[in-house]
């Protein structure tokens, strides 16, 4: 009776820890905790600091990875659609330096520049933001919707369908996604896999 | 006294094929691919996907090509699939070259990221992966990079048929 008991207890802490492992990070319609990160600008932004917007597409990317190099257009092209309807981008870079060394502050800075990124480009250094939202690729996506005050997730996953060729995508998940929350109305899709390279987390 | 000399012509033209020639990386679709991977084979296949940009998997494919040769004998298929975009086919054939890689190379030709899915849901697409199957069918799968030739002997071995 012992004995069977610890193992169902063992197999349930295995589980258990399996599944936190798998399931860290905000899903559908979490509240998201406010954070301030450095921008490439030098200034502390928060989350907190975008009042008036109806969402955040929040976009974790890097500098080196080919996958969000492919994006870094799309993602240009959604700040200019959509800042001005209440959907600015905030594009976060949670590569640790050591392992990534093209992802540092100073090489983000200037990458800024010479793409001539015009949304805040932060710099998680702790990777404490990663890890609150769940954040696993670049580039990975959390459409964010407000709730009063703050708020919630509302799409999580990739841009679009096609990394390679941006003429050929079929579908635009993030686009659809806000046009939908735009409107009052829940995304016909809310969560797709992302894709793209591993975040490099610190050893 | 003309034979002589037309067989030294010949000889002197037939001379860069016997050249090795650098090795060959075809394109694939999605549904080869599937072919590939659900072809009964007597041997274990060791399917690795990698990308010429992609620094973990370029330091880790030395283990593969010191393992088959050490293998040559035993019952592996030994397959390279390279993720690279198609218009980036140079920088791979470029990288084979540098690596001496070796066995039977491919590149994703697909249009869109859904070919990933197909291939495992549980791959996200990151690089290096590592898909192992089985005479019979059954797959295992290593999402990230071998740390060691013996961490990749151990992934393997326990696999091959005898």
């Amino acid at each position: 009776m012992k004995k069977s008991i610890g193992l169902l207890l063992l197999t349930s802490l295995v589980f258990a820890g399996l599944l936190s492992f798998t399931s860290t990070g905000y899903k559908i319609g979490d509240n998201v905790s406010d954070f301030t990160l450095k921008n490439v600008d030098g200034k502390m932004i928060s989350l907190s600091s975008y009042k008036d917007s109806k969402g955040i597409i929040v976009i974790f990317t890097c500098n080196h990875c080919p996958y969000a190099k492919a994006y870094e257009k799309r993602i240009l092209d959604l700040q200019k659609t959509y800042s001005s309807k209440g959907f600015p981008v905030v594009a976060i870079n949670s590569n640790d330096a050591v392992k990534a060394p093209a992802d540092s502050y100073d090489k983000m800075v200037s990458y800024s520049k010479e793409k001539g990124f015009t949304f805040p480009y932060l710099h998680d250094a702790d990777q404490s933001v990663a890890k609150a939202f769940g954040a696993m690729r670049t580039p990975h996506v959390f459409l964010l919707k407000r709730n009063d005050k703050s708020f919630e997730v509302a799409y999580i996953g990739a841009i679009d369908d096609n990394t390679e060729d941006a003429g050929a995508v079929t579908k635009k998940y993030v686009e659809d996604a806000l046009m939908a929350i735009a409107k009052g109305e829940k995304p016909a899709i809310t969560e797709t896999k992302a894709i793209g390279c591993t975040i490099k987390w610190k050893s | 006294m003309k034979l002589v000399f037309q067989l030294i012509i010949l000889v002197v033209f037939l001379l860069p094929v016997h050249q090795s020639p650098a090795q060959d990386v075809r394109f694939i679709s999605l549904p080869e691919l599937k072919g590939i991977l659900d072809q009964k084979s007597d041997s274990v296949k060791v399917i690795n996907f990698w990308a010429s940009w992609c620094k973990p998997c370029v330091d880790e494919i030395p283990y593969f090509m010191q393992l088959k040769n050490d293998w040559k004998n035993r019952k592996v298929e030994w397959i390279f699939v390279s993720v690279d975009f198609v218009r980036e086919h140079n920088d791979v054939l470029e990288k084979v070259t540098e690596l001496k890689l070796d066995g039977e190379l491919y590149q994703v030709n697909e249009k869109g990221d859904n070919w990933i899915d197909q291939v495992d849901t549980k791959w996200s697409g990151a690089i290096p992966y590592t898909l192992l199957i089985e005479p019979d069918g059954e797959r295992s799968a290593q999402y990230f990079s071998f740390a060691s030739y013996s961490d990749l002997k151990k992934f393997i071995e326990k696999k091959i048929p005898n």
